[in-house]
């Protein structure tokens, strides 16, 4: 099943039925993290640090324990010592200390919002009352939240066991410089002599939350013998098995992980943060226990994604070809060391052929909440630079800037950084679609401007079982381990119809505990729809195999005498050629063919294809205030083969306005003490539905021939190009160079008033 | 003897800079049992931050067979959200 | 503390139960009447996950106290769809892929609700605008704003139902 079938051909793919679950959302029955009740339940609450740097010198629980109704209270000391373990959180990775201590401080807090102490009581109000009575005494230390502060030689160190990591050789002292990665290749000096225009600068951005609608909430029941059950929404219950058992040493299969709905999630919930807490609250109370975080919990203790100090310097010939890039980049990595300087390097000009080039990259600790994926981690920072960069470039060339990058985008063919190949990559197909699109030549008012951006993302595979069973009847049950998060249901239900071809409403998709199924990643990193939807396909395929195999028994024939079409076995034996097994027949007597039927796939897939985005952006600049109003946008993708367009325009449009935020709006804002002073919608704020206009979408469907239905991942290309192509259409109706995000109106109209 | 290309930090994070090393491998198991005798440290890491691609292409299965002249490339793995 | 008891209509339902003063009425909706499609994203009033139905008049319930609620009528999520029929903006969120993630989706269609009941023919302006106090992170708000309008439209029998 690994050729790419005719698109014309497909019955299912490509259309857009009502996904499985809708009914029990747009309803109000559908479990959420926040909403499941477990009986003689408590309600946990979490002391979090007033400080964002400190070292706890002493906590007395003393009046918390002795209020009425408080049945367990817990502190970093009730967690086991780890030894340093680098473990997978999702696809990337952490050392399991560190996650373990980002749970719950123990002889520091490192943020505004750390957890110090948890309890649980009979009641909300109880909980939150004793939580006020534990008293913690705390030596307040220095704090730094900006990078280059950070960085400079009498900063106050986050770690002292944090030695800069991809520096050679290693360093003998420790440093808020959690790593360097440099990517190098040719010579800038012999590139830059070829340059006709070179143009340079400093651009930054600001960290900025996920910004899910649902808080992180859990429930755990813990037994007596050791096992417990954990219900949670994530974006994968099998991590929350997995750093659940590794921080507090416990055997995996003693834990299940049932997950509930998921309320948005964008990278931020492929973590845990309350899971251990819970359990050790259940464990010493005996009974099941709730922690939710409030909205403000999530914004002063949940991951932001990274800002960043970008430097940068590009060069192009006079023909536009682009012959050098110089970037160097630093991004937060807040409380503990993250690893998006990785794909923020990988990620850079990977879309562009630059002949000499050197990207570096840098993750700096500081005094904030622990860096998290934020879809297409670390990409839109850097990628918001080198798109700024091009347009500068573009138009010193005067060359049309779409022309610009066409000449210089990669395709299929070409080589990577890391020296393989450009598989089946739409990067070129989706500037072709921005030239051609008629938002690019429509014209413009006064005080407006247009702004394009380009981006790319690699996706990936990973991980994932699924199983397909045929009812008695002849319906169909798909079972993955992969959360739902957008749709996904109605994509594997769509897959499954196409392979056994029977009608997409007689399957039904249901997302399996830990311990009723394999092991799957993540639902993240653009993965599920093309890893667990192989899955699903290559079960489904299977199960069509024991159809044709019980029909062949059942008419005394050879299996290469039965084919399978619309749903039914089809006898190709001569002289029978009009027989027919439905799939309802076939499963009705499965008991007497051979036994019921049903296949698993647990597979590890490769053959994941890179991702590419155009973003093209409508601005008015108003020149007596600074407000920017988005007038109209267009996102273009290259999205392999769209299983269920809605869902994939839908990543798009969502991508594209979570990236308008993040160009206009969206900034944590700290006070002098480092505390947080936005921790809520009304001034952390996200684009609302009158900020943005339609978002008009063009799917390039370009399909990757290593998937069964040709599926390239979609979730995360969207958010990279919006930063630039924002930016960019300011710049142009303001007449003077935004490099720094946001945009708010005050910046505005400051570079307004300057450039006069 | 398979010819070994390292990415950056692994380079310079296990291998004292060297991004071109060789090992003499059956697979992509003992290739990385190999790696670990140049670069201590790398093989208990190597599966949560490396991928590994063999002649141009990213092999999740580390059963699969070297030729002498094959290329690995250890790529640091890149997490997605 | 002593409880309040409060007598109100939920959905055209008579209800009574117990709460402490300072309970609001989304979370005596959600801990003690099970009443859980009315989300808590916020618990500030700027999400609009909460939104309900309070004597005609849209609120979010995390902004009520549950007090309040006596002698009242409050129409929640659970209480759009008649019997086992979709109301009109359900089917269409539905029909248009209007939800992602699904978690802001009971507060919208209250809220779209509540715009329709009163004005048949919103313009799209003023669709966005009305929804302005609900947050969705996951649609960039495009297919929710459609789906509003294809409701609308349904709702005038301009269109034959989904």
């Amino acid at each position: 099943m690994n050729a790419p079938q005719d698109k014309r051909s497909f019955r299912y793919v490509g259309t857009r039925p009502v996904r499985p679950d809708g009914v029990e959302k747009v309803t109000g029955k559908a479990l959420y993290g926040p909403d499941f009740v477990a009986p003689n339940m408590l309600h946990g609450a979490i002391l979090r640090s007033p400080h964002a740097h400190a070292r706890i010198k002493s906590i007395d629980l003393r009046k918390a324990e002795a209020l009425p109704g408080v049945k367990a209270i817990v502190t970093g000391a009730d967690f086991p010592t780890l030894e340093s373990l680098i473990m997978a959180v999702g696809e990337s990775s952490s050392d399991i200390v560190h996650i373990s201590r980002n749970c719950m401080a123990y002889d520091k807090v490192l943020y505004d919002g750390h957890a110090v102490a948890a309890v649980a009581a009979t009641s909300g109000a109880i909980a939150r009352q004793a939580i006020k009575l534990i008293d913690v005494e705390y030596e307040v230390l220095p704090h730094v939240l900006d990078i280059e502060e950070a960085l400079r030689a009498d900063a106050p160190v986050l770690h002292e066991d944090i030695f800069t990591k991809g520096v050679n050789p290693k360093p003998d002292k420790p440093s808020n410089a959690a790593l360097r990665v440099e990517m190098a290749k040719g010579d800038l000096e012999e590139g830059f002599g070829k340059a006709a225009v070179v143009v340079s600068g400093r651009y930054t951005t600001e960290p900025v939350h996920q910004g899910y609608i649902e808080p992180h909430a859990c429930v755990v029941s813990w037994n007596a013998d050791g096992q417990l059950q954990i219900w949670t929404s994530s974006q994968g219950h099998f991590a929350v098995r997995s750093l659940t058992a590794s921080v507090l040493g416990l055997s995996q299969a003693d834990i299940r992980v049932t997950p509930l709905e998921i309320g948005g999630g964008f990278g931020g919930k492929t973590t845990i943060y309350l899971e251990p807490v819970a359990t050790l609250l259940s464990r010493k109370s005996g009974r099941p226990v709730r922690l939710a975080m409030s909205r403000s919990e999530v914004f002063r203790a949940s991951g932001p994604a990274p800002g960043a100090v970008i430097d940068l310097k590009m060069g192009a010939a006079e023909d536009g070809t682009l012959v050098a890039a110089d970037i160097e980049f630093k991004y937060h990595a807040g409380a503990y060391p993250a690893i998006t300087a990785h794909s923020g390097a990988s990620s850079a000009i990977a879309h562009y052929k630059v002949p000499n080039s050197r990207v570096v990259g840098w993750e700096v600790l500081c005094n904030r909440p622990a860096t998290k994926a934020y879809r297409a981690p670390g990409a839109p920072q850097v990628i918001f630079a080198v798109e700024c960069a091009l347009d500068e470039l573009a138009g010193k060339l005067g060359i049309d800037p779409v022309d610009f990058r066409l000449k210089n985008a990669v395709r299929p063919g070409d080589k990577q950084f890391n020296g393989m190949p450009f598989g089946e990559i739409g990067y070129a197909e989706c500037l072709e679609a921005a030239k051609a699109h008629p938002h690019w030549s429509a014209p413009l008012g006064p005080n407006q401007g247009r702004g394009v951006a380009g981006g790319t993302w690699g996706n990936y595979g990973g991980p994932s079982t699924a199983e397909v069973s045929v009812a008695e009847d002849g319906s169909v049950l798909v079972t993955t381990g992969s959360p739902d998060i957008g749709g996904s249901r109605a994509s594997m239900a769509i897959m499954a119809a196409e392979t056994l071809q029977i009608p997409y409403e007689k399957i039904r998709v249901t997302i399996a505990d830990t311990s009723s199924i394999g092991f799957s990643m993540v639902t993240g990193g653009s993965r599920t729809t093309f890893a667990t939807g192989k899955a699903v396909t290559d079960a489904a395929a299977e199960v069509v195999e024991i159809l044709k195999e019980r029909a062949a028994r059942t008419w005394g024939v050879e299996p290469s005498e039965v084919d399978w079409r619309d749903g039914e076995a089809v006898c190709l034996a001569e002289g029978r050629t009009d027989e027919r097994l439905p799939i309802g027949r076939i499963a009705g007597s499965a008991p007497f063919s051979g036994g019921p039927i049903s296949a698993e796939a647990a597979i590890n897939p490769g053959g994941y294809l890179a991702g590419y985005g155009v973003h093209i952006c409508d601005t008015e600049v108003d020149p007596e205030t600074g407000h920017v109003k988005i007038l109209r946008y267009t996102a273009i993708q290259d999205v392999g083969q769209a299983i269920h367009p809605d869902y994939v325009e839908g990543q798009m449009q969502g991508g594209a306005v979570q990236g308008i935020g993040w160009a206009l709006n969206e900034a944590y804002l700290y006070d002098k003490d480092g505390r947080l002073d936005n921790p809520g919608f009304l001034d952390y704020r996200v684009p609302v539905a009158s900020d943005v206009p339609m978002i008009d979408t063009v799917m390039i469907e370009k399909a990757n021939p290593d998937h069964p239905y040709g599926v390239k991942g979609v979730g995360e290309v969207p958010i990279v190009p919006p930063l630039a192509a924002v930016a960019n259409a300011v710049t142009h109706a303001a007449g003077v160079r935004m490099a720094d995000l946001p945009l708010t109106p005050d910046r505005v109209y400051a570079a307004l008033r300057a450039a006069e | 003897m398979a010819r070994v290309v390292v990415m950056p930090p692994l380079d310079d994070e296990f291998f004292g800079g060297r991004d071109r090393l060789e090992v003499e491998a059956a697979n992509l198991f003992a290739a990385v049992r190999e790696l670990d005798r140049l670069g201590p440290g790398f093989a208990e890491v190597a599966q949560v931050r490396a991928t590994l691609a063999v002649d141009g292409v990213v092999v999740p299965d580390w059963s699969t067979p070297l030729d002498a002249d094959s290329e690995v490339i250890l790529l640091p793995r890149v997490g997605g959200g | 503390m002593s409880k309040l008891q409060v007598s109100t209509t939920i959905n055209g339902d008579p209800q009574e139960f117990l709460c402490d003063p300072d309970t609001t009425l989304l979370d005596a909706l959600r801990e003690e009447l099970g009443l859980t499609g009315s989300k808590e994203g916020c618990g500030s009033g700027d999400c609009g996950a909460c939104t309900v139905i309070l004597d005609g008049k849209m609120v979010c319930s995390c902004l009520v106290l549950a007090g309040e609620a006596e002698g009242r009528q409050v129409n929640t999520i659970e209480g759009v769809a008649e019997g086992g029929e979709l109301h009109p903006v359900q089917s269409n969120f539905l029909e248009l892929g209007a939800l992602q993630c699904g978690f802001c989706t009971p507060g919208f269609i209250v809220a779209a609700k509540a715009l329709l009941d009163r004005d048949p023919n919103p313009s799209e302006t003023e669709i966005r605008y009305w929804l302005a106090g609900n947050l969705c992170r996951c649609t960039g708000y495009d297919k929710i704003v459609r789906a509003v309008q294809d409701a609308a439209a349904e709702l005038r029998q301009e269109r034959t139902p989904a």
